[in-house]
């Protein structure tokens, strides 16, 4: 995978299709975004792609929370009944909002 | 065989808390379908802050980065939609459970998945949308998609 600043992009815009692969673009040291060359005939589907993406961007979220939780839980010997009195305790104490 | 259209639901913030805490439990498994994007979520602002209010407790104690880039990644997921106004009034319930109802009358009256529906059953809400459990509502999934694969 490609790395390239955005000043690289202003000088050269076409060195986001030299790699048929993806190229990540910095500003000022940080990655911001992902560039993903396409085919013409990719376009027609081009929505349920960017889902795809939006679905395992959000799936990698969850799994970093699950994760973390989890571990949490682990270190607390949080067994699935322990958990299930925490989300009572949670919805009991915030109400029925929840 | 027919297309079959994506469901969509409003999720308690209740199933979204147990979805995370309980990996194996009836709510995970719903919300796993969700991110599967077999089943779409519909929020509106006011549910999206109970979501990350019930994100913030101390309890949890998860970071806060953490939680604000999970909503976010979920809401790109979801339809946003802003409510439209509540024909029904609801005097057996308090406004805060209305707005499941209400979020999900405006989205067509699709259905609320919370995790316990005994404060409801008397509700004259809940005779008029569709509420289910977590559990209730993979098995009404799995008689859509056995419809779906006969007809």
């Amino acid at each position: 995978m490609k790395i390239v600043t955005s000043r690289d992009i202003k000088n050269n815009p076409n060195i986001l299709f030299d790699n048929p692969s993806e190229t990540i673009i910095t500003s000022r040291g940080r990655p911001r975004a992902i560039c993903i060359t396409l085919d013409a005939d990719e376009l027609d589907d081009i929505d349920d792609f960017l889902s795809s993406i939006h679905q395992a961007r959000a799936k990698r979220s969850v799994e970093k929370i699950r994760d973390l939780l989890l571990r949490t839980s682990a270190s607390l010997m949080l067994t699935p009944a322990k958990a299930q009195e925490i989300v009572t305790h949670l919805i009991n104490n915030q109400g029925r909002l929840f | 065989m027919r297309a079959q259209t994506i469901p969509r639901v409003v999720l308690g913030a209740d199933v979204l808390l147990t979805s995370l805490l309980l990996p194996a439990s009836s709510a995970a498994q719903l919300f796993n379908i969700v991110l599967d994007g077999k089943v779409i979520p519909v929020i509106d602002s006011r549910l999206s802050s109970i979501y990350a209010t019930m994100l913030k407790c101390d309890d949890l104690n998860l970071p806060r980065n953490l939680s604000r880039d999970m909503l976010f990644k979920l809401s790109r997921i979801s339809d946003i939609i802003s409510p439209s106004p509540f024909p029904y009034l609801s005097e057996d319930l308090p406004p805060e459970d209305v707005l499941y109802f209400q979020i999900a009358f405006s989205a067509g009256t699709i259905p609320v998945i919370k995790s316990t529906l005994h404060y409801y059953l008397n509700s004259s809400l809940a005779k008029t949308i569709p509420l289910f459990t977590p559990a209730g509502f993979l098995k009404e999934l799995q008689h859509i998609n056995e419809y779906y694969e006969v007809v």
